[in-house]
């Protein structure tokens, strides 16, 4: 029996690296890099010379949703995984940063990893036994999770310079979370919580294009194949909700930063609710779309108010949406328009 | 050599593998018979998916049967399925990485290779484009990687016909040479079996209705029988 009996057409180990090679090239890919590199520049630069101080503040919020909405994203289009809990953990990232901030005065990129890291083991500890869910029971788990963090944030209150473990007051010298000195200004902010942002979805697109990535597809197509190649699928999946947690804690420290103080009802359950929803919306399975969810979770309602109109309307227009979206387009407007593009491609070419 | 001892396996009161002791002790086998005589939950019990009521599974000296399906793998008990389980939304090629990935050794065979034994010749391409063989051959590949010692198969050849066919009859048959593994095979295609498999089993109801060298099963009256429902 020789190799070259293996098939009509062999290919050599060789042949089949060099495809790659030539494929994923090193020029395609840096131009990928500099072009998102330059859009984030112009945005750096342009959205807090553009807009007032109202609208600033809009965008700021809307990045800092973006990093929970990146945890959303991965969870659902990776692993098929409904986690309804994301925006209660910016609140727990937030509550935790304020504790930090007031209780040991550290620098600042110590308090914003210390809450990622602490809402991540908080995940962590959600995840191991929900995990054993799926579809929609899981849903419904981690929907009553968010319920059950909103409740505790009423009891406890935001850490607000009170004394004690819960640090919060009912009156006194109400402290605020303060910036770093680099980023005191609100468009200094907007900067700092743009950065944070893009480091928090390369650090998904770092995941989801090596190992845990491949293994997240393949858990997510069959748990049982996933088994029988080697996978640790309880492992990886509590990995994939814990980077989720991360993310969001790390925006809640980054909104604590924001806004000074922090309310119970800045994290609704609803809200967990509506952002999941508007995830889909734009379309889980691009990082494109959770940034798209994210803008008409935060800038939506807001554009609404500018023009006069009561900001609900949103939650009605994005149920509509959600609804339009399960039946026509399951993935979403980023999904919608990579279509249109590969039509109008195929169409071209057979023109030619 | 792969030893199962009185290994029964029961869903309630049905009893797909009934006491069932076998060794196997060519690098290609091939398990046939009709429909419910337990071959699939044979291969699943040596996958490690199902749990047996009793009896052992011995791989070339090392107790399978008490290892998690995770270990198996790691082990080098590998398998295909009935319809491919790949991850649609990655190359071939980030497929077959995905078994290197949890079962690489220090000596394992790269992903460029494994695709070069089986003749994956796009592994650039994503999956849910790839043709029906070029997916089998994408998750052969993903068997082959590594250091595999054991590859099941289950039904390798359905749906697939013509020179396409030989040429995964041709694989298949020398892939103990090229990947160093033993191969079980699943088929109802009694044809395949004969062309790949140099003894063979053949079951029954759980039970094992021959065992040896793949013509003389074939030609085993009781295999007739079996199969055609007549006596020979």
């Amino acid at each position: 029996m020789t190799s070259e009996s293996v098939s009509t057409d062999p290919v050599s180990a060789e042949s089949v690296e060099a495809t790659r090679t030539s494929r994923a090239s090193v020029i395609g890919r840096g131009r990928h890099v500099f072009l998102l590199g330059t859009v984030i520049t112009l945005l750096a630069w342009w959205v807090p010379n553009y807009f007032g101080a109202r609208w600033l503040s809009t965008w700021t919020s809307t990045l800092v949703f973006a990093m929970a909405a990146a945890g959303i994203g991965l969870l659902y289009s990776r692993l098929g995984l409904a986690s309804l809990t994301q925006v209660a953990l910016i609140g727990v990232g937030g509550w935790v940063a304020l504790r930090l901030e007031f209780a040991f005065h550290l620098p600042f990129p110590i308090v914003v990893l210390a809450s990622g890291t602490i809402t991540a083991l908080i995940g962590l500890a959600i995840s191991l036994p929900t995990l054993r869910l799926s579809g929609l029971y899981l849903a419904l788990v981690t929907l009553m999770m968010a319920a059950g963090f909103h409740e505790i944030f009423i009891a406890a209150g935001f850490p607000n310079g009170g004394s004690g473990f819960l640090g919060y007051q009912s009156s006194g010298d109400l402290e605020r979370m303060s910036r770093p000195s680099i980023a005191t200004t609100d468009p200094a902010y907007f900067r700092l919580v743009l950065i944070v942002a893009v480091a928090c979805f390369l650090l998904v697109w770092l995941h989801d294009s090596t190992k845990p990535g491949r293994a997240w597809r393949l858990i997510a197509q069959s748990e049982g194949a996933a088994h029988a190649t080697g996978i640790n699928v309880t492992f990886y999946k509590t990995w994939a909700f814990t980077l989720a947690a991360f993310l969001a804690g790390i925006g809640g420290a980054m909104f604590a930063g924001q806004l000074g103080q922090l309310g119970p009802s800045s994290f609704q359950t609803i809200d967990s609710l509506l952002l999941f929803g508007l995830v889909l919306v734009g379309g889980a399975y691009h990082w494109s779309g959770w940034i798209i969810g994210v803008i008409i979770f935060k800038a939506f309602p807001a554009l609404l108010d500018d023009l006069g109109l009561n900001g609900n309307i949103a939650t009605m227009i994005a149920g509509l949406a959600l609804i339009l979206n399960l039946i026509a387009a399951p993935r979403g407007i980023v999904g919608e328009v990579g279509r249109l593009i590969a039509a109008n491609r195929k169409s071209s070419e057979s023109d030619q | 050599m792969i030893s199962i001892t009185d290994l029964t396996i029961s869903f309630g009161s049905i009893r797909p593998i009934d006491e069932l002791t076998l060794s196997i002790d060519s690098p290609t086998h091939g398990i046939i018979g009709p429909n419910g005589a337990g071959k699939t939950t044979l291969l699943n019990a040596l996958s490690g998916f199902v749990t047996p009521d009793g009896g052992s599974i011995f791989a070339f000296g090392d107790d399978l049967g008490s290892l998690t399906p995770r270990h198996r793998a790691r082990w080098g008990l590998r398998r295909t399925f009935q319809t491919e389980q790949l991850a649609e939304d990655l190359t071939a090629y980030d497929n077959v990485a995905i078994a290197l990935d949890h079962c690489g050794g220090d000596e394992s065979r790269s992903v460029a290779e494994a695709c070069s034994i089986v003749g994956l010749n796009q592994p650039d391409r994503f999956v849910g484009e790839l043709t029906t063989i070029d997916r089998r051959l994408t998750e052969i590949a993903r068997a082959v990687v590594g250091a595999p010692r054991l590859i099941l198969m289950d039904e390798p050849a359905a749906g697939v016909s013509g020179a396409e066919r030989s040429r995964l009859v041709e694989l298949l048959t020398d892939l103990p040479d090229h990947s160093g593994a033993w191969l079980i095979v699943i088929d109802h295609d009694v044809e395949l079996i004969s062309s790949v498999c140099e003894t063979t089993t053949a079951l029954d109801f759980g039970t094992l209705v021959a065992n040896g060298p793949t013509s003389a099963t074939l030609a085993d009256p009781r295999v007739a029988e079996t199969y055609l429902g007549t006596s020979a």
